[in-house]
Order: C-alpha cells, then sequence, then structure tokens
C-alpha cells in the first residue's frame, strides 16, 4: 500500500468510532429535539420543557451553583497551584494526592458526602460527640434549601478543584522565571508579579480551565442527585427526568440541546475575554 | 555617585564553591566587564549584586548604601537578560514603562522617558507591537531600552549579545558602546567572549573558578597577564607559554615560564644568533597576516608572522622573543612584575 495513505488508514478507526457513537447520536438528539411527538418538525419540545414548574428553578440552580463553584475554585487552583509550583521536593506527591478525588467517580463523590452529611452521616456523629447538638440534625431536607446548596457547592469543589490546579501547574511551568526576575529587578514585588506577570500570561491555562470547569458544572447531575434529589432540581438531572421518568426524548433532546447552547455561550465568553493578541505569546 | 563595592562575596551550590572570596571596587561611571568561561561564577555574581541570587557572606555597597540584604527593587538597579525577558503581554511601549510605573512616576515623565531611550535605540516606530512581532535585535532593544528608562544607579547586563547572530552582535555592541557611554551609568557586564570585553570594557575582572584573577583596563590584562590562566584565556590565539630552557640572557629568579604573544617574535627565514629554530606544523592564512603552529623541541606553540614571508609547514623558520614583550611566570603561575 501507498506509505501517504499509512496516516488516515490508521486514523480511521478513531474516526469510526466517533462518528458511529458521537457525532449520529448528537445529530440525532438535534433532530429529536425539534421533532414533535406527532412527528411535525418545530419548538413544540421547547414549549414543553419551558412551561414546564421546573424550567426555571434547575437552569437558575444550575447557573447559581457554576456562578459559586467555579470562581472559588479558580481561586484555590491558582493559590495551590502557585504553592505548588514554588515547591522544590516533593512536588509531584502532593499534586498525585491533591488530585485523587478526580479519579472518583461524581456518583462516588456524592455518596462520600452523603455518608458525611446524612442524619445518620459523621458530621452528625462527630457534632454530638463533642456536644454541640443534642439529636441528629436532618440536614440535607427540603426545608434547608440553602444548606443543600452549600452541601453540593462543597462537594463539587472537593471533587473537581483539581482539574484546575494540573492545568494551571503545568501552565504556570511553561512562564521562563526570567519574567520574574525582570520584574522584580524592576520594582515589582510578589502581588503585583502575580497581577502583571503570572496571570497575563498564564491566560491561555486559565481559558482551557475555566472552559473545561464551566461545561462540566453545567452537567452537574450525581452529586446533586444523591445530596438535593427532587428539592434540588439542575438542567442535567431534568434530562434524566424527562427521559427516563417521563419517557419522552424529545424533550430531553430539549434539555440536553439547551445545556449545549449554554455551553456554546460561556466558551466564546470565555475565548473574547481570556483573548492572547496575536503576537503577544510566550 | 555610583561606585560599586564588592567585599569578600562567598557563595556556594551544595559542594561547590562558586565564588570564593571576590571583591571589586567599581567606580564612579565606570564600565566593567566580568570575564570567564562558563562555569567561572560571574553570571552567579551580577546576579548577586542584583539581589536575585543570595550570598553566602560578604558585603555588597552601591554608592555608600550597603544593599547586601535588600531585594532588587530597593537597589535602584536594572538589567538585561540574556534572552532579553522582555515581557509578552505587553506592548514595547509599556515594556520599557514597566519599571517606571512600578515606581509611580507621572505619565508625563513616563511618556518622556520612553520615548527618550527609544528613540535612542532605535525602536521609536515599534512601541505599539508585541514581542512576538518582533526580532531577537528588536527585542534586545527593547530590553536595553527598558533598563535605560528608569533612569539607574547601576545597569547590570547578563551576555546581552550572546544570542544575537555574529553580524548583529557586533553591530549592537558599537551601538552599546556609545549609547553606554553617553549614559553616563555605573555599569556591570557579563560575558564569555573576550572581544567583546576587551571593546566595551573600561575595567575587566578576568575570572577563574569563582575568583578574580586580574581586574585591570584592558591594555593591561592583554599585555601583562596576571597570572597564565589570563594570558592564555585573554588573546586569540592565546599567549605561549614556554619553558625557559631555550632562553638566553638573565631569567628572573623564581621564573619557571615565558609568556610570550603570538605576534611578539622576531621572525627570520635564515639561522640567526639566539633564534630558536622551529618547525612549523601547520599554516593558517588570516587575510591581515597568517599563524602557524609551530613546534620547538616537542613544545608546541603559536606565531603570528606578517604575510610576506613566505613559508610551507614542514619548514624551519627562526625565532626569538622581543625582549620587551616577555613575561615570566612562576611555577604556580604569577607573573614576575
Amino acid at each position: 500500500m501507498n506509505k501517504k495513505y499509512y496516516p488516515y488508514v490508521l486514523i480511521a478507526p478513531s474516526v469510526l468510532f466517533l462518528l458511529l457513537f458521537f457525532v449520529y447520536p448528537f445529530l440525532e438528539v438535534f433532530v429529536q429535539a425539534f421533532t414533535s411527538s406527532d412527528g411535525q418538525v418545530g419548538f413544540s419540545n421547547f414549549e414543553n420543557i419551558f412551561t414546564d414548574y421546573n424550567f426555571l428553578p434547575s437552569l437558575k440552580n444550575t447557573l447559581l451553583l457554576a456562578l459559586v463553584v467555579v470562581p472559588v475554585q479558580l481561586c484555590m487552583a491558582i493559590g495551590m497551584s502557585l504553592m505548588i509550583s514554588k515547591m522544590k521536593k516533593g512536588r509531584d506527591t502532593v499534586l498525585y494526592i491533591l488530585t485523587i478525588p478526580l479519579g472518583v467517580s461524581d456518583l462516588a463523590a456524592g455518596i462520600i458526602w452523603l455518608a458525611i452529611l446524612d442524619q445518620n452521616g459523621f458530621l452528625n456523629s462527630f457534632l454530638f460527640s463533642i456536644g454541640i447538638i443534642d439529636q441528629p440534625e436532618s440536614w440535607l431536607n427540603y426545608q434547608n434549601p440553602i444548606i443543600i446548596f452549600a452541601a453540593v457547592v462543597v462537594a463539587e469543589i472537593w471533587r473537581a478543584t483539581a482539574i484546575l490546579l494540573v492545568i494551571l501547574v503545568s501552565g504556570i511551568g511553561l512562564i521562563p522565571k526570567e519574567y520574574y526576575e525582570a520584574a522584580e529587578i524592576f520594582g515589582a514585588n510578589s502581588w503585583v508579579r502575580l497581577w502583571k506577570v503570572t496571570l497575563p500570561l498564564l491566560r491561555p491555562s486559565l481559558q482551557t480551565a475555566l472552559i473545561l470547569r464551566t461545561l462540566l458544572a453545567f452537567e452537574v447531575f450525581a452529586v446533586v442527585m444523591l445530596l438535593g434529589g427532587s428539592n434540588m432540581p439542575v438542567l442535567m438531572g431534568e434530562t434524566f427526568n424527562w427521559a427516563f421518568n417521563y419517557q419522552d426524548t424529545g424533550a430531553a433532546s430539549a434539555y440536553a440541546v439547551v445545556i449545549l447552547a449554554l455551553s456554546i455561550v460561556f466558551t466564546l465568553f470565555y475565548l473574547r475575554v481570556l483573548r492572547v493578541p496575536k503576537g503577544a505569546r510566550i | 555617585m555610583t561606585t560599586i563595592t564588592v567585599e569578600n562575596i562567598k557563595k556556594s551550590f551544595g559542594d561547590a564553591d562558586i565564588l570564593k572570596s571576590v571583591s571589586l571596587d567599581i567606580k564612579d561611571q565606570e564600565f566593567t566587564v566580568l570575564l570567564g568561561p562558563s562555569g567561572c561564577g560571574k553570571s552567579t555574581l551580577l546576579r548577586i549584586i542584583a539581589g536575585l541570587e543570595s550570598q553566602d557572606s560578604g558585603i555588597i555597597k552601591i554608592g555608600d548604601r550597603v544593599v547586601s540584604h535588600l531585594p532588587p527593587r530597593e537597589r535602584n538597579v536594572a538589567m538585561v537578560f540574556q534572552n532579553y525577558a522582555v515581557f509578552p503581554h505587553m506592548t514595547v511601549f509599556e515594556n520599557i514603562a514597566f519599571g517606571l510605573r512600578m515606581k509611580k512616576a507621572p505619565e508625563k515623565k513616563i511618556k518622556e522617558n520612553v520615548e527618550r531611550t527609544a528613540a535612542l535605540m532605535h525602536i521609536d516606530h515599534l512601541l505599539k507591537r508585541y514581542s512576538g512581532q518582533l526580532s531577537g535585535g528588536q527585542r534586545q532593544r527593547v530590553a536595553v531600552a527598558r533598563a535605560l528608562a528608569v533612569e539607574p544607579d547601576v545597569l547590570l547586563m547578563d551576555e546581552p549579545l550572546s544570542n544575537l547572530d555574529a553580524l548583529l552582535r557586533l553591530q549592537m555592541r558599537a551601538e552599546l558602546k556609545s549609547v553606554l557611554e553617553a549614559s553616563k551609568t555605573t555599569t556591570v557586564y557579563v560575558t564569555h567572549d573576550q572581544v567583546e570585553a576587551m571593546s566595551l570594557a573600561d575595567r575587566i575582572a578576568v575570572m577563574n573558578s569563582g575568583r578574580i584573577d586580574q581586574y585591570d583596563v584592558p591594555d593591561e590584562i592583554y599585555s601583562n597577564p596576571a597570572t597564565e590562566y589570563v594570558g592564555s584565556f585573554i588573546g586569540n590565539p592565546p599567549m605561549n607559554f614556554i619553558s625557559p630552557d631555550y632562553q638566553v640572557g638573565t631569567i628572573p629568579a623564581g621564573a619557571t615560564q615565558l609568556g610570550i604573544r603570538p605576534e611578539d617574535f622576531n621572525v627570520s627565514k635564515e639561522a640567526r644568533d639566539n633564534y630558536w629554530p622551529i618547525t612549523v606544523l601547520t599554516r593558517e592564512k588570516l587575510g591581515s597576516h597568517q599563524q602557524l603552529s609551530a613546534e620547538l623541541n616537542g613544545q608546541l606553540f603559536r606565531v603570528n608572522i606578517p604575510n610576506e614571508i613566505e613559508i610551507e609547514s614542514g619548514n624551519t623558520l627562526y625565532l626569538m622573543p622581543k625582549e620587551d614583550k616577555k613575561r615570566w611566570y612562576t611555577e604556580g603561575g604569577k607573573i614576575i612584575l
């Protein structure tokens, strides 16, 4: 066989795989979202979900969750990555330990935090044993929506901060140390160096990390399901409900399209805001 | 008045003693070059003066101020780095303005200084560009302009020309010399290139594994190398060191080596009294003169002779070192004055 075909032949299986199991279902979702149950093409599925009483709360919860979780994670990840980059010994070990939660599935993460916050959980037994409470409290019930929200926030931060961390650590590693030295010589203290050198030069990594993390935040599901159940509807949970509880794939597909639209909007936003002008890269 | 005083600076990394008690007195407005091969400690010394590295012991003074324990930003020094370190996310203007902005200089002064230094370095048409859009030479100019714009007490340069190609290096060298002469800033310049050192320096400190062997004006360094090391490091080809066995006339007490520059021989094609018969091994024509590698009883050495003398490899040539150019060295490699 002619050598120039080798690359195409070698990449063909993965391309086929993607076409079959990603692009085809993806298009299928679009078709279903815009096809009503009686076969008409139009927006009836969207009308269905938009008028559903759970739509606005789930949209609000998802956005609010992303709005709280992502900035907190970003600040934590920046702080942690700066500290890790300064480490001379044991850097890899620390990084491995901090990334362990990434290896835990979100369902398992939800179970872990449920075990902590549940009525019979570790938190209650701890508080009881040191005498702060007299009897186990039910934290995660519908009367405490803020506590449920806070619990999800904490669980999500615990679970997924490390993904920002690894991206930022590698990004910081790419910044030559001469820039810091030059800044130091010309009068910048460490705070100014962070704002004038590190963060601007880290823009490409920040962009990648934020896009990735925000999109994942829009897909939050298992953790919310376990800690909040129906008390805290989110977009992904509603997609699941429509697909499997109400057996309405059209409406579920419409939800999926809404999530996709949100993801695209935010991706474009990050691409725009954290844009690095031509010629201004390292 | 900005003198720099380096007193007994010591520095080691692990087991390696990088600087073994180095002292230097740099005069106001003087251009000092730290010269030496890689690993001799010259960059470390510069970084200690800058405050980027801390000394194990010893004192650095800038003017009358002891700065040894101050962070770089409180030393009022400026530095030009080997790989320029021009911030990629700022325009040329912002790069040059960086130091002034850090000092919270008024906007008017910032604009004035940036424009003045940019014009001086011939980059005034590039102020709106980013460094990614500049060539290496242009980036180097930005780095120098950035350093000059803050009007520092001391200008430190760490092999600023070594990343440029040969022709550009020559041009930048001449330009730097005139710009720095005009700025009258006390300058410390690190290089491993002896030609750069000879052409730029008011005084050269030749460094040899963590020590300064000689600190003097370029002419003295060239004609009276204080040690064998300096003689063999400076000059291309370096000074010849020959055992004095063949020498007629007086040999100073304690002298074990005769140091003589390749161009400091009387040359004859016929045998003469007191001339050494040498065998020519190779001859290289270098345009302005020819360079011979020659041998005398197993000792190799180099001779520069005028183009007029016709000679082939394998021929015998007769040499005598010029009396006033002879330098004598002790067993330990020190010059005998």
